[in-house]
């Protein structure tokens, strides 16, 4: 449960120009970055280390922790190493490196693009790219409500098992666990209710007010051109 | 379960992306539909439902061996929301996991989706549609055993399209640690819906407008066509050929592996039917 709590990313607190900048170039760059690594052949590991230069740049740049952006990139690797092992088998042990490394990149990238882009920001370019405005809407409502499902989750665990100390066998441990959940499922449908009757008591009316508007200025322009001149020029000269 | 970014090569994930758009801006016409009824009271039914699967995801259920397992929670949602809402609950749930905990990549998003918020969620209600009964238990354990399963082997076939091809003995024992995750799922399922009084009819305001099992059925064979096909892209073959120079035996007995897991989903679906008019006629 901690993990959940404390995975908000490092560094959202800190602002730098990077910081401000439009949520769309910043996931435009981020996907530009990405298909630049996926498209990257297993021949060329070469350009795939120039890549790295970006992620890095970038992170500098909005001054975030590098250390524990790779460390937090490091928690999916031992289940990327074993996806890497299985390709590894016929395409040989430097391509399964080279998977690994392209993986490891992606995750790199996305990682400092989440943590200098607050999420009301993502839906908003979301909504901009014509996502479907239920989904939008959802999201937003599982996002808000993520935290307080999971620590209710987390209060109602450690409260059994107080009451009932280690779990002597599997069966029982089955029991406590689903037991916790089934109650939790309860509680969340009926908080579900209590929730639509405070929308009512605000005038809601089928969407979240929305305060700030888009803006596309020479920040996002130069973001934007930076990334898909760099991945080309690396591809092109190395 | 989920994909990572750097696996998938580009006419997979893309692919795979336009048919998840597609996918989502369907269940999202439909689940409109059932959200705007009674002033929206849906709508934080949906975000609270996706806030539990996330929460769920992180309560431990041992399976021994020093390995536990926990809720996807397909099957849930579908009993509970109806498989329209249930899709994009799912997809919401994935989107904040690609994109706010990097678990699951950005680009691989679409296949994820693919897998387990269409695939997935429809798999997990066909057992449920055909009884007709939201509250047997057996049709909820098959819901949670085809909807890992669908999820698992749709994943597989795409890392292998993609190039990721463990030998044949790799993939076995994959295959069935994957149906020992699959069950789990199915008895995580019923443990919840027991626990929770099974008021998952009771959460949906229209059961009746829920669509046809038959039509379910037939969305159901048309996703897995459409992902087969999309995944059958030509360059992915291409690279097939060309990397392996011509297929060795032990490439085609892992193709029937995941044939012969295909075959064992249809005859669940099969065996649910079956058990559904077994049990009406002995109700009759």
């Amino acid at each position: 449960m901690s993990k959940i709590l404390s995975s908000r990313g490092p560094g959202v607190q800190a602002a730098s120009p990077l910081h401000r900048l439009d949520a769309r170039a910043k996931l435009g760059a981020l996907l530009i970055f990405l298909i630049a690594v996926s498209s990257t052949p297993p021949s060329r590991p070469r350009v795939l280390a120039a890549l790295l230069l970006l992620p890095l740049a970038a992170a500098f740049a909005a001054r975030l922790p590098v250390r524990r952006l790779l460390a937090r990139a490091a928690i999916a690797l031992p289940f990327t190493a074993m996806i890497a092992l299985a390709a590894g088998w016929n395409l040989g042990l430097f391509a399964a490196l080279v998977l690994l490394a392209k993986s490891m990149l992606s995750l790199l990238s996305t990682g400092v693009i989440v943590a200098i882009t607050p999420f009301p920001a993502m839906a908003r370019a979301m909504a901009w790219a014509r996502v479907p405005e239920l989904l939008i809407l959802v999201t937003q409502f599982v996002y808000r409500y993520l935290f307080v499902i999971a620590e209710e989750a987390a209060v109602m665990l450690r409260a059994a098992r107080s009451r009932q100390g280690q779990c002597s066998s599997r069966v029982m441990a089955w029991r406590v666990a689903g037991g916790t959940l089934g109650a939790l499922f309860a509680r969340s449908s009926k908080r579900a209710a209590a929730i639509h009757q405070s929308m009512l008591a605000r005038g809601f009316r089928g969407q979240f007010p929305q305060v700030s508007s888009h803006r596309f200025a020479l920040g996002e322009t130069a973001l934007l051109a930076g990334t898909a001149v760099a991945a080309v020029l690396m591809r092109a000269l190395l | 379960m989920h994909i990572p970014d750097g696996f998938l090569t580009a006419p997979v994930w893309g692919s795979l992306a336009a048919v998840s758009g597609v996918g989502v801006a369907v269940s999202a016409r439909f689940a409109q539909k059932e959200v705007a009824l009674d002033n929206g009271r849906q709508l934080p039914m949906l975000g609270v439902m996706g806030a539990f699967v996330f929460a769920a995801q992180m309560v431990n259920f041992p399976v021994g061996m020093g390995t536990s397992g926990h809720l996807v929670g397909g099957t849930l949602l579908a009993a509970s929301l109806g498989p329209w809402s249930a899709s994009i609950v799912m997809t919401a749930v994935l989107l904040l996991q690609a994109l706010v905990f990097q678990d699951g990549g950005v680009l691989a998003l679409g296949a994820n989706v693919c897998n387990m918020a269409l695939a997935g969620v429809w798999a997990g209600y066909l057992p449920v549609a055909f009884s007709g009964n939201k509250q047997n238990r057996f049709s909820l354990f098959l819901g949670g055993l085809l909807s890992v399963s669908a999820s698992a082997a749709l994943a597989l076939s795409e890392l292998w399209y993609s190039g990721v091809r463990p030998p044949f003995a790799v993939l076995q024992t994959g295959c069935v640690f994957l149906l020992v995750t699959a069950l789990i799922e199915g008895l995580i399922t019923v443990v919840i819906a027991r626990a929770a009084g099974i008021r998952l009819a009771a959460a949906d305001p229209q059961t009746g407008r829920w669509p046809r099992p038959a039509l379910a059925a037939g969305i159901m064979a048309l996703l897995i066509l459409a992902i087969a096909l999309a995944s059958q892209s030509p360059d992915a073959l291409q690279g097939l050929l060309g990397m392996s120079g011509e297929t060795a035996p032990w490439q085609q007995r892992a193709l029937s592996g995941l044939g012969g897991m295909a075959i064992l989903f249809f005859a669940c679906v099969i065996a649910a039917w079956c058990w559904d008019r077994f049990m009406r006629n002995k109700d009759a």
